[in-house]
């Protein structure tokens, strides 16, 4: 079922088994996401399981949810935030904006072994000079295809800054090819090598 | 170009694939257009490339469900406190309803006469021309519209607010016990000087002092009420009605007593109460319903919303006799009800919630419905015939 249409069941209906779905749809996701900014197990599903009771709970709210994939990562996210704070009382938070990393995985049953291995390192390559936060958007745009409005309400920071550390991210990546990776040729290279 | 492999390891298609913005989907757009020979191989990369994905942590089914239950216990834990919170402002003042026997209706039914009580037949004996509500203070009459909100005040003030929010001010006789006569299909709402409030159901009169000076608070109720007592541990509040009087301790209750059921009902919503009839006392305690039948008083545990359901606008039945029912629609809408001998309304029951809207025919579609029956109207007379 369409994550949407799963989620417009859920807010009209209100039933466990709807709720069971959604829950189902992005609990390893939200965790995930969790240990990728960097919290331990144990708060990632501290979190989740505060996420999912609220909006059980909160149902009047859940209306206003434009997108319930944005809804979800920011309220864990910053539940996240909350928690750690309250675990850790003296140590200072906002590092947090910059530790999220990236694992690249390649299912296998789509592409071959000795395939699956050369793109996973040439992504990473690709990817290694990004900040946190770059690494962040790019995860939410790559896997949760999330727009910049919605990735803007998630890093707490305006749409078009979502729109910049985009464009300076690709920048950057251009930069580090070109100093560290100079075997690498341009697609108008192979294309002319090739004819 | 040998092959999709050229396009799935290459930077900027991979770059393209991982950030798609406006101009990147334009430039391989136009790629595509010019290159229509590399169509499949730049699908077949597509279709690789998606095989790539960020941040895979797998939860074993264990965790996912250990999680949910947690979440579920939550909630169901919420749900309780929600529920014991509801008890809590239903107890803080104390509720009461009414169903008793009694000789006040002489008045309001002496112009169609009992004899429809004697007929088998007919399950509402009251249909009553086109009455107000009254309130009688002194030697005054005073006529006030459906569904108005009567408040007591100081002094003996009274101020009126009917369904169209007009208010209305007025002066009650202070020495003599005031009557409220509220019709059959009528309702109303009556705040006592202590801050008691009253719900009356069709068909009920109730007689109270325009101040409670005494010892003790006391009122008379003829018909179904639904009390919320104003707490005053040092002035005891006590309903009477014709075979029974109820005092309350601090608590919240209900009270059905119409000469028409041959059962009077008293339903203890919260905290405590003491039922006194002229053989026996008996105390209740919340969630408790004490019946009185030819002066044997029976005491059993019932769910209470089916008692006061009335007071919101619905009805609420667990396998109650037809006949129950009709009686109870009979006196909301002051209509009478008619059936076929070989129909057993006595004996068919129904369960379920009717909400008395304004309309009474879809309130009747609704019963012919679950009591397999159909109706026909005639004024305030309606017909129940097999279907």
């Amino acid at each position: 079922m369409n994550t949407d249409l799963m989620w417009q069941k859920f807010i009209n209906e209100r039933d466990d088994t709807s709720f069971s779905l959604v829950y189902n749809t992005y609990v390893e996701a939200l965790y995930a996401y969790g240990i990728h900014l960097g919290f331990r197990d144990e708060l990632c599903k501290d979190a989740i399981q505060d996420v999912f009771y609220n909006i059980y709970v909160k149902k009047s709210e859940l209306k206003k949810v434009k997108n319930p994939t944005a809804y979800l990562f920011k309220s864990c996210k910053y539940r996240l935030i909350d928690l750690a704070r309250k675990e850790a009382k003296i140590e200072n938070i906002d590092s947090f904006d910059d530790s999220f990393t990236l694992d690249i995985t390649v299912l296998e049953n789509i592409i071959d072994a000795e395939e699956s291995i050369l793109l996973k390192n040439k992504v990473e390559k690709l990817l290694e000079c990004l900040s946190g936060q770059q690494r962040e958007a790019v995860y939410m745009k790559y896997m949760l295809g999330l727009g910049y409005d919605e990735i803007s309400e998630i890093l707490q920071i305006n749409p078009d800054s979502v729109r910049k550390l985009m464009y300076r991210s690709m920048e950057k990546i251009r930069q580090n090819i070109d100093n560290n990776h100079p075997e690498w040729l341009p697609l108008f290279v192979i294309l002319f090598l090739n004819f | 170009m040998k092959n999709y492999r050229d396009f799935l390891l290459n930077e900027d298609f991979m770059q393209w694939r991982l950030f798609r913005t406006e101009e990147q989907n334009g430039q391989w757009e136009k790629f595509r257009l010019e290159n229509p020979h590399f169509e499949k191989d730049l699908d077949e990369a597509i279709r690789r490339f998606n095989a790539l994905e960020m941040n895979r942590v797998s939860l074993s089914k264990d965790e996912k469900e250990a999680i949910y239950s947690a979440v579920m216990q939550n909630i169901r834990k919420h749900e309780k406190r929600k529920h014991r919170l509801q008890a809590w402002l239903a107890a803080t003042a104390a509720i009461l309803v009414i169903t008793v026997l009694s000789t006040l209706f002489v008045r309001l039914n002496k112009d169609n006469g009992s004899v429809l009580l004697t007929e088998n037949s007919r399950i509402v004996g009251e249909t009553l021309p086109k009455e107000e509500i009254c309130l009688f203070s002194g030697g005054d009459k005073i006529n006030i519209a459906n569904q108005s909100d009567i408040q007591l005040q100081k002094n003996a003030k009274v101020l009126i607010t009917n369904n169209t929010e007009a208010k209305k001010e007025l002066v009650l006789n202070s020495v003599k016990m005031n009557k409220l006569v509220v019709p059959f299909g009528k309702q109303s709402t009556l705040m006592l000087a202590d801050g008691t409030k009253i719900h009356i159901n069709s068909g009920t009169q109730v007689d109270f002092p325009s101040e409670f000076n005494g010892k003790t608070r006391e009122i008379h109720v003829n018909g179904e009420v639904f009390i919320d007592v104003a707490e005053d541990t040092k002035k005891p509040f006590i309903v009477h009605t014709d075979r029974m009087d109820i005092r309350v301790l601090g608590t919240s209750f209900n009270v059905s007593a119409y000469h028409d059921d041959r059962e009077k009902t008293v339903v203890l919503v919260n905290g405590k109460v003491s039922v006194k009839t002229e053989q026996q006392v008996t105390e209740m305690l919340p969630n408790e319903k004490v019946e009185l039948t030819n002066g044997q008083i029976t005491k059993e545990t019932v769910d209470v919303s089916e008692y006061i359901s009335w007071t919101n606008g619905v009805l609420e039945f667990y396998e109650t006799p037809v006949s129950e029912i009709l009686k109870k629609v009979g006196r909301y809408y002051n209509v009478q009800f008619e059936s076929s001998p070989d129909i057993p309304l006595g004996a068919r029951t129904c369960s379920g919630k009717l909400f008395l809207s304004n309309n009474l025919d879809s309130v009747m579609t609704s019963v012919s419905v679950l009591s397999s029956t159909s109706y026909r109207r005639e004024n305030n007379m309606i017909y129940i015939t097999k279907k």
